[in-house]
């Protein structure tokens, strides 16, 4: 008897052992992938602080910034970052003078609509084509909506939609609070780049790691056969796929071929909804769009998106 | 805070950052980077491992804003990824990967490519699934059933037996990964065979049989009917790396 309570005992370890390790190669593997992609976000977000005027950043978008939010969704292409990378560029460009509804729209643009998630979407719907279109076009109009929004926003209530407005404490308001000083030398400005890069790595990497850990207990220990409920209610389909991309996390570049795997179950618009809500919000960026940006402005934006996705999504399966 | 405290403080950061640099270092020099990620972004984990060097090293200048103190909680989250990688190291990802992500039902393929590629995945009237092919072919198999039914084919995989799948189907399975592994998903093909069936999750397996149609006509899928298989000793990489 003590030798098969010991055995189960035994069994149940090394069903953890494995479990674990499954847990630590999906977190590692999710962290070291990502990790290029902050270290260059947080490197052009010093670049810019340190480099780059208030008067220059203005200068480098239109002036009008109607036009500039339906031309920012097309920066991707040239600077294509993924879902957490935005953040700290975003953010950066908010606080160099940049309308926030600009910026806003840069971020959530930005990880769809840029060539990798087209050519993965290409490969992975290749049966049905009209996806890569849907997935392009809708978050082409839901993020310029989002920004136009905003921008009406700040017409009625400036304070809504003002970065400076935010007092959210540690490096942030420490950078904002103290301008960086401009050193002739090129080398000392390259050594204040270093610095804002790294202290912005520990700043906004904290919230990375803990985002991709949960993300990662999300895939070891919730299993995906739980979703299947869901997929005869197409309201219901669209809301489910939605949640689960914000749980699951999968970056922008691969998730069209996990959302393949769901072409015979679920409906076309709650796919969509999985492809467009997943890069704009999940489980990694809202945690570090929680620290780059004002609370309150994040929960209206996390609101405006997922009943954006969800409308595109219901439309989607009507026309699809 | 005093001025000692702002320094132990900025050695605990490079010491943090180090320790990182420490791990994709080890990591890339022995390998196990391969079973996490896509080859092509091995050369950018050396970048990281430069750019965090670099970082690192700037902590322990004395300089305003590296003045500033990470609480210790933040550095020990940073610390989580190597206490992982020593207490439960990274392993290769097999069946249960369908719990999560799924059998991919789908992907691109086009056929004059296919059959322009130097790669001799076609020997006569035999399929040869070698990892060069592996994806256009499995793409071709689902997207073409009718064209290749009466095929013979041959592969090495892994079985994923039940799930749903009659008692004597197992499916013979690689896993595809166009970034990192936890995006992995699972793409093989149906194989019959009753004592291959019994054989247990992630069981390394080289088959031959003939392709057979099966399904109705608003699902056809192609069913390997087993003429022989053998199981490997070894285990092979389970991974197919596509762009």
């Amino acid at each position: 008897m003590p030798g098969q309570v010991w055995q189960t005992l035994a069994a149940l370890w090394r069903r953890q052992s494995t479990l674990m390790q499954v847990f630590t190669t999906i977190f590692l593997s999710t962290f070291f992938s990502a990790l290029p992609y902050l270290l260059i976000a947080v490197t052009t977000s010093g670049f810019i602080e340190v480099f780059l005027s208030r008067d220059a950043v203005r200068k480098l978008l239109p002036r009008n910034p109607v036009i500039a939010v339906f031309l920012v969704p097309f920066f991707g292409f040239f600077l294509p970052l993924c879902e957490c990378g935005v953040i700290p560029v975003a953010s950066r460009l908010a606080r160099k003078g940049v309308p926030l509804a600009v910026a806003v729209v840069f971020m959530l643009s930005n990880p769809i609509l840029n060539p990798f998630p087209f050519l993965s979407t290409r490969t992975a719907f290749a049966f049905f084509p009209q996806m890569v279109t849907w997935r392009m076009g809708g978050a082409y109009v839901i993020a310029v909506s989002i920004g136009l929004l905003l921008l009406l926003i700040g017409k009625v209530d400036p304070s809504l939609v003002h970065i400076r407005s935010y007092r959210g404490g540690g490096l942030w308001s420490v950078l904002d609070a103290s301008p960086v000083s401009r050193p002739p030398n090129l080398l000392h400005r390259l050594a204040q780049v270093i610095t804002h890069a790294s202290m912005e790595f520990f700043f906004v990497g904290r919230f990375f790691i803990i985002g991709s850990l949960a993300a990662a207990a999300v895939q070891t220990f919730v299993p995906r056969d739980i979703l299947g409920a869901l997929a005869a209610n197409e309201p219901m389909a669209v809301g489910g796929m939605m949640s689960f991309a914000f749980l699951l996390s999968v970056c922008s570049e691969a998730d069209a071929f996990v959302a393949a795997t769901f072409i015979r179950t679920f409906p076309p618009g709650a796919l969509l909804a999985f492809l467009l809500f997943g890069p704009m919000v999940d489980i990694k960026n809202l945690l570090m769009m929680l620290i780059a940006f004002p609370k309150g402005l994040v929960v209206r934006l996390v609101i405006l998106i997922a009943t954006f996705v969800f409308s595109v999504g219901l439309a989607a399966n009507m026309w699809m | 805070m005093n001025e000692q405290a702002i320094g132990t403080n900025a050695w605990l950061r490079c010491c943090v950052l180090l320790a990182l640099v420490f791990l994709l270092a080890i990591y890339l020099a022995v390998g196990t980077m391969r079973i996490l990620l896509h080859p092509d972004l091995l050369v950018w984990q050396w970048v990281s491992a430069g750019v965090l060097f670099v970082f690192s090293t700037v902590q322990i200048f004395s300089s305003p804003l590296a003045n500033q103190r990470t609480p210790l909680w933040v550095l020990l989250v940073f610390l989580v990824p190597v206490a992982l990688a020593v207490a439960a190291p990274p392993t290769k990802l097999g069946a249960d990967v369908l719990d999560r992500h799924g059998y991919t039902t789908a992907g691109r393929v086009d056929p004059s490519a296919l059959f322009d590629r130097e790669v001799d995945w076609l020997v006569g009237d035999t399929i040869v699934l070698h990892d060069e092919s592996f994806f256009e072919v499995i793409a071709a198999l689902q997207q073409y059933p009718r064209e290749f039914r009466g095929y013979q084919l041959e592969m090495i995989g892994f079985t994923v037996p039940g799930r749903g799948l009659p008692d004597n189907q197992t499916v013979i399975a690689r896993l595809l990964v166009s970034c990192h592994v936890g995006c992995a998903i699972l793409a093989g093909i149906t194989a019959q065979h009753s004592e291959l069936a019994a054989l247990p999750d992630d069981r390394w397996v080289s088959v031959r049989g003939k392709l057979r149609l099966a399904g109705g006509a608003d699902r056809e899928e192609l069913i390997l009917d087993v003429d022989s298989y053998s199981e490997l000793d070894t285990e092979r990489d389970p991974y197919v790396f596509i762009r």
